[in-house]
């Protein structure tokens, strides 16, 4: 059945005269949702943005090298995220699992941070160190032969891969506009930088160090004369975590 | 004959100006192509520039076919709707969600067995999970709500679509979106920001779109000849406007390079995060539960031919559940680095949501009050209303995993996951098939094809929805209690890696859910294509024929 | 005087409540003003009036 439409209705010009009012309204309802959701959300979200300035009393946090900072974009492309948290939560299994509960601080030139939601996968914020290279290199050619039971995805592309580091300059170039302290020099430097940490080579290792405190430098992959996207990645996990010295971290004069 | 005449047939403004907008779109598109950093970037730059040609052939084509006057609003005293736009974002949201479904039941084997993960890049864990979840949500999702708004947006304001072009720009575009988005995560674009990954140029593009949705949704109210705004609309505006502002908020990003697809994003670890979770938890809100609620509001009184239960309460429902919303997102980072205050405010909010939502479901179940008797002939009513149900009991869930209590237990865990899919999968998944199967037999104005095949589809899909969400949980309370296990020595008492091992049946288990999860849908994609191309044989008229 | 973390936080923990309190009322005061009543059930009938 149909019924016929109301006779105050019959043309498209006298539609525009008669509903203004009405028009108004559903502006109304529109200006009425963007006021709720936007107060709501600033009030809890603008407070954040000025923490930075009143709460950070930890030494030791650096930016990635240039090395680091592509490996660490090898972990994002590969959605590792997506298994593995870095983010230690203050509790006692997990302080004991993984270590010292994360600060905000450490993850404070993350762009994006990568603190996760899943841990399909162990918390990685503290990676660094806990295995040797050789060990990350196996891992991620065949997870299970060195952890039996493992679920993880076998990445052996990685090794064959040689890393893209043409554009690096441009990389910290980005990250310095948007507040991460790459220095001029830093940048200046960015490409030797990538090849001196994936050497022994003495002196780039020595000159990388200076710019970047406790910078790593050795063939990450174990595939000399190569820089492959395993030696950023094997690179940025062994620098997780260890850049705060937690001997000089005052638990008490951070509480928020 | 027009022409002969004398009367000049103009193209109008907005075709013209698209024409011209889209033929600079190709030609950036090839000049990128050309200087692109990287090989992927480079196909969605020849990707970009094929979809600006098909449009611009398109448009012109159009112009020559279409009559010199404008597209009449009303016809015989009837509006005149437009309902091309929609046919086609229900039949993708069809085709996207069998692909979503696929590729997490792929994923979910993945888990189970990682040979699945066959060591080739494209298809490892990590890349398909976004494409898991962008499929489902915004390819699946995302289309049937264009669907659905455009469709009730129209009925309720008893007036055509606004705009020509815009519509169709409107579906189109966000479908290139979704390709755009769904090949850059196999091909390693992302920007790892949870059901936010698509890069800079995928971003920017789907903000266009986005302000088109919203203009040509607000033009349609704007021109209604029903004095209401009935509340169905309130929601999809809400849902709306809602998404341009998180998705301005949670992406501004600087790329490396207009070259390159890798960005930036502008925020940094505490703020990042809280802004992450903001949008995320805001995407399930006006996404996922907005969006689907003008669906319920709409689709439940219709198929049950009685008004809904209150209207009164929908109204409130409506402001405390925008209002309340908007200020959960901290329960997703309960016990990190985020500021204790924050977390509380969080955790107090989404519980207090529990009330709105609950007040929601109440009034879509009791509009079937005195039809009851429909659920037992009705599949497709059943169907909507076991969605409500689902609704009911993950806006409960929800608020107990927010607190914090609870959440040491669940987070990290499978728990999680478990929740998600009550509410995709119960939810969304049911309103939007419920809504499906109203919309084909509507749209295309002929019965669907088998109602038993509903039948079939519901029953399928409801026990592979609970073989998937009981796995979850028990596996995920197993999982996060062997996490924080002791030994009577006061030792952890399980590895890692035992607690990887020890998930193993329920992957397994999971994985069946999905499965029967995704037989349902194929039911309904046959019931669907048999609905809109009916084999003529069915016909009884043909028997008449004389045989050859 | 630049906002500080401080006093930002007590803001949102202190006005955000009222804020919220006020926004609830206004809804429930508009939602059951009896006057709208007719209003809304002539809305609550608009999806079955189609043609």
């Amino acid at each position: 059945m149909s019924s016929p439409m109301p006779s105050h209705v019959s043309s498209a010009t006298s539609l525009w005269h008669k509903h203004w009012l009405l028009e108004r309204n559903s502006m109304l309802l529109l200006l009425a949702i963007v006021i709720v959701i936007a107060i709501g959300g600033l009030v809890e979200v603008v407070p954040l943005f000025y923490l930075r300035s009143t709460i950070e009393t930890v030494s030791g946090m650096r930016p990635y090298t240039p090395l680091e900072l592509l490996g660490r974009n090898i972990y994002v492309r590969e959605g590792c995220y997506l298994c593995h948290s870095q983010m230690v939560r203050p509790l006692r299994d997990e302080v004991e699992r993984y270590g010292h509960y994360s600060l905000a601080a450490e993850s404070e030139y993350d762009h994006p941070f990568q603190w996760g939601s899943e841990r399909t996968g162990p918390d990685l914020a503290r990676v660094g160190g806990k295995y040797s290279d050789a060990w990350h290199r196996d891992h991620l050619r065949n997870p299970r032969s060195v952890v039996p039971g493992s679920i993880m995805p076998a990445f052996r592309w990685l090794f064959m891969t040689d890393l893209d580091y043409s554009h690096i300059a441009q990389h910290l170039r980005v990250q310095a506009l948007l507040g991460v302290p790459y220095t001029k020099e830093m940048i200046a430097h960015a490409l030797a930088d990538v090849r001196a940490q994936d050497t022994s080579d003495v002196s780039g290792a020595a000159a990388l160090a200076k710019r970047y405190p406790k910078a790593l430098s050795r063939d990450f992959a174990g595939i000399p004369g190569r820089i492959t996207e395993a030696d950023a990645l094997i690179a940025y996990l062994q620098m997780l975590g260890t850049l705060v010295d937690f001997k000089l971290y005052n638990d008490k004069a951070n509480i928020r | 004959m027009a022409q002969a005449r004398g009367q000049v047939k103009y193209m109008t403004f907005g075709e013209g100006g698209l024409t011209i907008a889209f033929s600079a779109l190709a030609l950036l598109s090839i000049v990128v192509a050309a200087k692109a950093y990287t090989p992927g970037y480079a196909f969605h730059a020849y990707l970009f520039a094929a979809a600006s040609v098909a449009a611009v052939f398109a448009i012109v084509n159009r112009y020559f076919e279409r009559s010199d006057k404008p597209v009449p609003l009303v016809i015989d005293g009837k509006p005149n709707y437009n309902m091309g736009p929609v046919k086609l974002a229900t039949v993708l949201s069809v085709f996207w969600g069998i692909a979503a479904f696929a590729v997490g039941l792929w994923i979910a084997l993945e888990l189970a067995y990682p040979a699945f993960n066959f060591n080739i890049p494209y298809i490892e864990f990590g890349r398909m999970r976004s494409l898991h979840t962008s499929a489902a949500i915004f390819a699946f999702g995302g289309n049937i709500l264009i669907a659905t708004s455009f469709y009730v947006v129209q009925r309720t304001s008893r007036a055509r679509l606004a705009g020509d072009l815009a519509p169709w720009f409107v579906v189109l575009g966000y479908n290139l979106f979704v390709v755009i988005a769904g090949t850059g995560y196999l091909l390693g674009i992302t920007q790892a920001k949870e059901y936010a990954e698509p890069e800079w140029y995928a971003d920017l593009w789907l903000t266009i779109v986005w302000v088109t949705y919203l203009l040509v949704y607000l033009g349609t109210i704007m021109r209604r000849t029903e004095p209401h705004i009935y509340v169905a609309n309130w929601f999809y505006l809400a849902f709306i406007v809602t998404i341009a502002v998180l998705h301005l908020g949670n992406n501004p990003a600087v790329p490396v390079s207009i070259f390159s697809p890798k960005s930036y994003i502008v925020w940094s670890g505490v703020q990042d995060a809280m802004v992450q979770w903001w949008y995320g938890h805001n995407a399930v809100g006006f996404f996922l539960t907005a969006g689907f609620l003008g669906m319920m509001y709409y689709f439940i009184p219709k198929r049950a031919e009685r008004p809904v239960y209150s209207y009164r309460l929908s109204i409130i429902h409506f402001w405390a559940l925008i209002f309340l919303y908007i200020w959960a997102g901290p329960h997703h980072l309960h016990y990190t680095a985020l500021p204790d205050w924050t977390q509380t405010l969080g955790m107090t909010f989404s519980v207090m949501l529990w009330m709105p939502s609950w007040g929601g479901m109440i009034n879509g179940l009791m509009t079937l009050s005195g039809a009851w008797d429909k659920l037992r002939t009705d599949p497709v009513l059943r169907m909507m209303v076991l969605a409500v149900a689902f609704y009911g009991m993950s806006t409960f869930e929800g608020p107990v995993m927010s607190i914090k209590a609870v959440n040491s237990l669940s987070h990290y865990t499978n728990w999680t996951i478990g929740h998600v899919h009550s509410g995709t999968l119960g939810w969304v998944g049911f309103i939007s098939f419920g809504a499906i199967y109203c919309l084909v037999p509507w749209l295309w104005n002929r019965p669907l094809y088998s109602l038993r095949l509903v039948g079939w589809h519901f029953w399928i899909s409801t026990v592979g929805i609970i073989v998937y969400i009981a796995s979850m949980w028990v596996g995920g309370i197993l999982q996060g209690l062997m996490w924080r296990a002791y030994t009577n020595l006061g030792f952890l008492e399980y590895s890692f890696v035992e607690t990887v091992q020890a998930m193993h049946p329920f992957y397994v288990i999971r994985a069946i859910g999905g499965g029967l999860y995704l037989i349902g849908a194929l039911v309904m994609a046959y019931n669907v294509w048999r609905t809109v191309y009916p084999r003529e044989r069915l016909v009884p008229a043909v028997g008449l024929a004389p045989a050859a | 005087m630049s906002p500080t973390y401080e006093a930002l936080s007590h803001f949102a923990r202190t006005w955000g409540l009222v804020y919220f309190l006020v926004l609830f009322a206004a809804a429930l005061i508009y939602a059951l003003w009896p006057s709208r009543q007719k209003q809304f059930d002539e809305s609550a009938r608009v999806p079955l009036r189609e043609d």
